[in-house]
């Protein structure tokens, strides 16, 4: 079975189908939302991925970063999620902001510990709670933070945030307060639980897992890395759909047993990685 | 505890009111200090494996090498950190050479249980089975590219689903934990819960 | 292929990890014990500089009142001594911020405004929406038995919950697999340069 699963992911890597990819409603909304940014706004990019869900972030946050690179606006990198700091400068440097001027075109504020109190304690008061970049400078001396005391100060503010804190946080601490504009970049585990955010406006985009960011990429026309997993994501969900079709199979032609057992014992859960 | 909440939340009621703006500042300091001391119980966890590992070395027992290994990369990670900060290459060498592929590859591996369970487990045997199975078929074609290809059904149910039934079900369950949130936090103001404190 | 060590090094223990998917083993217990090690020591270098940044930088400039949140997260630790009364404190303030930003959000952000989404029916499927909740709510509602024709709403409910539950099971999978895609892409493309 492991085989199989194994065989079913590496062979679209090594010789690519080319399934074609349609942008869903989600994608293209952030991608609308974010390309309505004039030149000269100021973003807060909460870079809340860990390394565990790096491989479906990542190409979300590089995609994004791209596009804001485009657009000229400017980027207040955050995070609340302690290795957040070090995978924002990858992504900073995969997205090719180190050539922009670092405190001036943007700055990556590092890390603050406790979860829905320090997204709370941003928002109403961010150079007290970010009063340091990530390599302990004095946030006053940067050109990009002149202006920003609450979260009311900025255009817009985007996180890749897959756990605690996560759009939930955000939707709850600015969103509700300050009504600044949310667009959210979570994995494919929480699409679901976000979706009632997104249906009432709460947050105005989102991208959902690789399929998410491969979307991106094509809107960029840049296609990278999650363009290029598509193809095995495609071959790994039939063969999942095709197993779960053989086992109930079994149970469609088979005599019904005297005691029944009850629901599909699903495995996996619903909850988000931390 | 219940003045802190309290603070925080007439923090939220409180417009433009001048008379009312030491609240405003309290909330905002009681949260930075919020950080502070959730810094401090950061360190909690790296005391408690500290505690247990230099146990285990000590009594040279069965783990003593693992206990080792862990231990001394925890070391070797603080003193780096401290010492050269973390843009050291020192630092960023076992940031991204050790921990960051050993934490994906451990989420990377619950994919092959998955198969496993899609295989054994995953049996519908109720209405309400058959209804979780082929939600889940039809949201796994729609959110990959291959459901377009078979049929167009699949990308506009997967759609449907997430925006119109999802959306209510986590909806109600939303509203529901909010619900909760709010009556235990009434119960912990009241003193009637005090298992934060260790208490029964 | 790579000829990086530090590449050498991921990809050995991405091989590591990934063995105890065939059975546990001593190189799978030492990798997982060095991503422990070096994971904590990571929080207690992002806490140490959250500390030095946020309280001992203000304190050092004039800022006594941070000598406040410094002491009550030492007394943290009074819990690994006799008086370990004393880290109940400190627990307080993190539990009267956490309980007091969580109830406001709730309240607006969960709720209310939830609520306000749910009313504003104007397409077929924004009525279906207001239904749907409606009956998914009435699972939940304890109080009371539904008895007689009205039961059905409860049950219906159910449903609605088994096709919410069927979509996230289905991104579920998703998920996962996109994360082993990841480390495949990693494995034949950064370290052994099979893939272009």
């Amino acid at each position: 079975m492991y085989v199989l699963l194994l065989a079913v992911l590496i062979g679209p890597l090594l010789k690519p189908i080319g399934i074609p990819i349609k942008i869903s409603e989600g994608t293209q909304s952030a991608y609308d939302v974010i390309d309505s940014l004039e030149p000269g706004s100021k973003v807060v990019f909460g870079f809340d991925y860990s390394p565990g869900n790096a491989a479906e972030m990542e190409p979300q946050a590089i995609a994004i970063l791209k596009h804001l690179l485009s657009k000229d606006v400017k980027v207040i990198g955050i995070s609340f999620q302690a290795q957040g700091p070090m995978l924002a400068v990858k992504a900073f440097e995969a997205a090719g902001w180190t050539e922009k001027e670092y405190g001036t075109d943007y700055v990556n504020l590092g890390y603050r510990a406790g979860g829905q109190g320090a997204v709370a304690a941003f928002a109403s008061d961010v150079p007290g709670t970010f009063n340091t970049d990530y390599q302990g400078k004095s946030v006053s001396s940067f050109p990009i933070m002149q202006g920003v005391k609450t979260a009311a100060d900025v255009d817009m503010i985007i996180t890749i945030a897959p756990g605690t804190p996560g759009p939930e946080d955000y939707v709850r601490q600015v969103y509700s307060t300050y009504k600044t504009p949310l667009v959210c970049g979570v994995p494919a585990v929480a699409i679901t639980q976000v979706a009632p955010y997104v249906q009432a406006q709460q947050i105005k985009g989102i991208l959902g897992g690789l399929p998410g960011a491969a979307e991106y990429e094509l809107l960029m026309n840049q296609p990278g890395k999650a363009v290029a997993a598509m193809d095995a994501q495609s071959l790994a969900h039939l063969l999942i759909v095709a197993l779960i079709i053989l086992r109930n199979a079994a149970n469609i032609f088979s005599k019904p047993s005297p005691k029944s057992q009850t629901t599909a014992s699903a495995g996996s859960s619903a909850g988000r990685d931390v | 505890m219940t003045v802190i909440a309290l603070v925080m939340i007439l923090d939220f009621f409180i417009g433009d009111s001048t008379a009312l703006d030491w609240i405003n500042d309290t909330a905002v300091i009681t949260r930075s200090w919020g950080i502070v001391i959730s810094a401090f119980a950061m360190g909690l966890g790296a005391i408690n494996l500290l505690r247990r590992h230099s146990r285990s070395i000590v009594r040279r027992d069965d783990n003593a090498f693992y206990s080792f290994l862990l231990v001394a990369s925890m070391l070797v990670m603080i003193v780096l950190g401290v010492a050269s900060g973390t843009e050291s290459p020192g630092y960023d060498f076992m940031f991204s050479n050790i921990l960051s592929p050993a934490s994906s590859t451990m989420y990377a591996s619950i994919a092959f249980y998955i198969v496993t369970a899609a295989y054994r487990s995953f049996s519908a045997r109720n209405l309400e089975g058959w209804l979780l199975l082929i939600t889940a078929v039809i949201v796994m074609l729609g959110k990959a590219p291959i459901g377009s290809v078979i049929s167009d059904f699949f990308p506009v149910a997967s759609n449907w689903i997430e925006s119109v039934p999802n959306t209510a079900g986590m909806r109600a369950i939303m509203m529901g934990a909010a619900l909760g949130v709010i009556s235990s936090a009434v119960k912990m103001f009241l003193g009637l819960d005090k298992s934060y404190l260790g208490q029964r | 292929m790579s000829l990086n060590f530090g590449t050498w090094v991921a990809g050995l223990i991405t091989i590591a990890i990934m063995s105890l998917v065939w059975k546990e083993n001593p190189f799978y217990r030492s990798a997982e014990h060095l991503y422990v090690g070096v994971s904590a020591g990571h929080a207690v270098v992002m806490a140490y500089n959250n500390i030095k940044d946020m309280a001992f930088q203000p304190l050092a400039a004039g800022q006594f009142v941070w000598i406040i949140p410094i002491i009550l997260g030492i007394l943290l630790y009074a819990r690994y001594t006799k008086q370990a009364w004393l880290a109940r404190y400190p627990v307080s303030v993190i539990v009267g911020i956490g309980t007091g930003v969580a109830v406001r959000g709730a309240i607006h952000g969960d709720f209310t405004q939830q609520v306000a989404a749910t009313m504003k029916v104007g397409s077929a499927n924004e009525i279906l929406l207001l239904v749907f909740v409606v009956m998914s709510l009435s699972y939940f509602f304890f109080s009371r038995e539904f008895q007689g024709p009205i039961s059905i709403i409860p049950k219906a409910g159910r449903l609605v919950l088994m096709v919410a539950f069927g979509a996230a099971f289905g991104t579920t999978v998703m998920g996962r697999m996109a994360l082993l895609i990841g480390r495949i892409q990693f494995v034949l493309g950064d370290w052994l340069g099979i893939l272009r």
